[in-house]
């Protein structure tokens, strides 16, 4: 007989994929699941996707939507979230959810018992402009209205950086609620890896998804700047959407930079581990923009480097800066430069000795302050505090 | 709440979806605070496309008068304004009717503000995604003039 | 005294804007609000350094014909020597004020910052959406530098014949402007200068040598709009015929790439290009394109 859920993690999200949000989820909704002893996992899928699964004490219940219209299958993952909610109000304990799209059925389910945690890794009302220029500020205001709701309703709010908390409490979330948990990452001794077969001697990586905010452009133009060294390649491990990452193919082909890229696309974290291994560099060009400046992130990009070691050469953004401190853990640069980011890559590559410090101190950081275990501590105590 | 009467843009025109704030003292209709200024001489709220007009109006009158002298030349008054918004205003009823232009209008926003309606959701089909540049994305580079 | 308040403006001016004007050239890449937040100060000052450039042309006018004056004041006072001194203060007075315009004239930047870039930017500002950047590459460091000189062709028949005849031309592509609109267009908006400076000696009747220089200015406005098929119809041959002979047509697979380019001819090279002439060209393309399904979809 199938146990009944003791708790829900829902997420506007596909899962499994090959990037940074899929880690978060699996990470926070195992933490979840193992601390109520079971769990259903509520997210997006496709066409390769199983609409159920069952691992060990997780469910995993995929909504497989061929709707293209983004708000449309928002709406439709309300209803699927909805339904399961009303389903389980009296089962379960606690309903975690990671935006607004899933927060508000489950803050509409008539006489719940759970208690709810919204975790805001990102606010729609400030993303969605970036990605949908058409946008009215009647929208953006409406979907303002679902976050604020979310905010105030539910019993705890957790996010990954303080800059987004800054953002939440200016917006008039109440800062009493709100717990700053960094993102984590898995240490990983690179030596034990072994590296792609077909590595190149010496080589920087991007990996990650790659919206306009990622600063994918800026790093493209450095490596212009970087044409004396033809044996220094760039590996891309790029996820994101099919005509994005069609454009930035373009891009590079434009720019000339075909035998410096080396793309791998929509690879298992696994292949991008095994690149980070043996990379000289990892860098993360962030765009100094309203995301990335007002609403702010958690870069686990950032976050993976630093566990394996790896310096990274990063934007010098506030978000940034609760990572990484310049010349210590990182390589801070001013954002959307690309001829200052070219410099930078050659002060590092000229001297391995200081990489070497720079990924020490990185990796030393990480695990001390940057683990998943450090972060599923804190959100444990969260959930045993929300059900005392 | 009555919305703003005003509609943005030049070539393409979208209403402004702010709620009014007050009446502009020549056309009547109600505007929001960003469509508004008040005119110094009478202290009175005017919207940008009166004022815009104004301004035009002045401009030409001024422009007639001196006929002697080639040169751009605007007066204080116009000066104030000539980096505002109401400039562009002005100029683009001149615009309209001098060069025959009909703008694209590009639809209306709501004014419901408790859930999404077809205004909402239109914007977000795919053909509106922005982020997805075109394979045939501009290439400043390219001079569509090389023939 | 206009000349101060020129100066005061100038004065206001961050280091970046001052910067800007003594070099005349830079590449910017910003919203069109930051875009007119750095270009207002600059052409304010602008206007107010013609203003005051015109204001103390007049004074050397003034001064020429007080100092005429006062000739003929020395004529009449039979040697006073008042009536010597005010002629040389006056001659002193000139070159005084020629020193200051010629000061103004340094600093002084070309009447197309804010006659056309300001108007431009700000028009089409309207058409963005929020938080989109403009390119604009910008060189106003003047029309006729050396290193904008791409021909020179002299006729000269030889020592002391007459008409001598130079003929110079000078390239100046001095505004590139790209961005994207609120249709999701991308825009091109280009213009090229071509100066032709004719400097001609001759010998009048009298046997006096006289020179002249005359410029002719034509002003090459190109403006290439690449629209979605998502949200514009494939132009048919009927329509294309609409544009006329200056169309450029460029088929892509998402894009249609709609190139116009008109050319203004002038005399007055400092005179500024009107922005007009740019939105008539993309007034053209948006007047007589089709939408993909339903007018604004």
């Amino acid at each position: 007989m199938q146990i009944l859920p003791k708790s829900l993690y829902a997420a506007f999200d596909t899962y499994p994929a090959p990037k940074g949000a899929a880690v978060h989820i699996r990470e926070f909704a195992q933490t979840l699941f193992t601390h109520t002893g079971s769990g259903l996992l509520l997210v997006l899928g496709d066409e390769n996707l199983p609409s159920w699964q069952i691992e060990g004490g997780m469910q995993i219940r995929r909504l497989a939507s061929d709707e293209p219209n983004y708000l449309k299958r928002a709406m439709q993952f309300g209803e699927f979230v909805y339904a399961h909610a009303e389903m389980l109000r009296s089962d379960l304990q606690i309903a975690h959810f990671r935006d607004p799209w899933s927060g508000i059925p489950l803050l509409d389910v008539q006489d719940r018992r759970y208690k709810t945690v919204y975790e805001v890794n990102a606010l729609p009302s400030i993303e969605l402009p970036a990605r949908y220029g058409a946008i009215s500020s009647t929208t953006c205001n409406k979907i303002r209205l679902f976050e604020k709701r979310c905010w105030e309703e539910a019993d705890w709010i957790v996010c990954p950086s303080q800059v987004i908390k800054n953002c939440l409490t200016e917006l008039g979330a109440n800062a009493s609620k709100i717990t700053v948990i960094p993102n984590g990452a898995k240490l990983i001794d690179p030596t034990q890896i072994s590296l792609p077969a077909d590595s190149p001697e010496q080589y920087l990586i991007y990996f990650g998804a790659v919206q306009s905010w990622q600063g994918v452009e800026v790093l493209f133009k450095a490596m212009t700047f970087l044409r004396d060294m033809p044996e220094l390649k760039l590996v891309l491990c790029a996820s994101g959407s099919k005509p994005r990452l069609k454009y930035l193919q373009k891009l590079a082909v434009r720019m000339g930079l075909e035998q410096q890229l080396i793309w791998h696309f929509k690879v298992s974290q696994t292949v991008v581990t095994e690149w980070l291994a043996g990379a000289a560099i990892s860098i993360a060009p962030l765009v100094e923009c309203s995301r990335n400046l007002i609403q702010g992130c958690c870069p686990i990009k950032i976050v993976e480097s630093m566990a394996m070691g790896k310096p990274v050469i990063a934007s010098d953004l506030p978000v940034v800066r609760e990572l990484l401190e310049h010349n210590q853990t990182g390589w801070l640069i001013r954002p959307d430069r690309p001829a200052e980011l070219a410099r930078a890559i050659r002060i590092l590559l000229a001297h391995p000795q200081e990489r070497d410090r720079i990924g020490e101190n990185a990796r030393r950081k990480a695990s001390t302050d940057l683990t998943w275990e450090a972060s599923a501590n804190t959100l444990k105590a969260i959930y045993s505090q929300l059900l005392a | 709440m009555e919305n703003c009467n005003m509609k943005r843009g030049f070539f393409f025109l979208r209403d402004c979806d702010h709620p009014a704030h007050q009446s502009c003292s020549v056309c009547q209709a109600s505007f929001c605070s960003e469509h508004l200024r008040i005119k110094p001489e009478t202290n009175e709220p005017v919207c940008l496309d009166c004022l815009g007009r104004t301004m035009q109006q002045q401009q030409q009158q001024q422009q007639q008068n001196q006929t002697l002298n080639t040169r751009n030349r605007r007066n204080d008054y116009y000066d104030d304004y000539y980096y505002d918004n109401a400039w562009c205003y002005g100029y683009r009823s001149n615009y309209y009717s001098s060069s025959h232009y009909s703008p694209w209008y590009l639809g209306n926003s709501s004014r419901n503000n408790s859930q999404f309606n077809d205004q909402d959701m239109r914007v977000f089909d795919n053909s509106a995604d922005i982020n997805d540049p075109d394979a045939e994305a501009f290439d400043p580079e390219a001079n569509v003039f090389d023939s | 005294m206009k000349f101060f308040g020129a100066v005061s403006k100038y004065r206001k001016l961050s280091p970046d804007q001052q910067n800007f004007i003594r070099q005349g050239q830079q590449k910017f890449n910003n919203t069109p609000e930051k875009l007119l937040e750095f270009f207002k100060p600059m052409a304010e000052f602008d206007k107010s350094c013609d203003e005051a450039r015109d204001q103390l042309l007049n004074y050397i006018f003034i001064c020429v014909a007080l100092i005429f004056l006062g000739v003929i004041g020395i004529a009449v006072s039979s040697g006073h020597p008042l009536a010597f001194m005010l002629p040389v203060i006056l001659f002193f007075m000139i070159f005084l004020i020629m020193f200051l315009r010629w000061m103004l004239g340094r600093i002084d930047i070309h009447n197309n910052l804010r006659g056309f870039v300001v108007p431009i930017i700000n028009l089409l500002g309207q058409d963005m959406t929020a938080g989109q950047k403009i390119i604009l590459d910008l060189d106003l460091r003047g029309k006729k530098l050396p290193s904008k000189l791409k021909q020179c062709v002299k006729d000269d028949p030889g020592w002391f014949s007459y008409p001598k005849t130079t003929t110079s031309t000078f390239e100046d592509p001095w505004f590139n402007l790209t961005t994207e609109l609120v249709d999701g267009s991308k825009l091109m908006l280009t213009v090229d200068d071509e100066i032709t400076q004719l400097d001609r000696t001759r010998k009048n009747a009298r046997g006096k040598i006289k020179s002249k220089s005359k410029d002719k200015i034509k002003h090459m406005i190109r403006a290439s709009l690449a629209l979605k098929h998502k949200k514009y119809a494939v132009a048919t041959q009927n329509d294309i015929e609409k544009f006329g002979s200056d169309l450029k047509l460029k088929n892509g697979q998402n894009r249609q790439i709609f190139g116009l380019k008109h050319v203004v001819k002038g005399t007055d090279v400092e005179a500024n290009l009107d922005p007009k002439l740019c939105f008539e060209l993309l007034g053209r393309v948006f007047m007589n394109v089709q939408p993909a399904q339903q007018k604004g979809s």
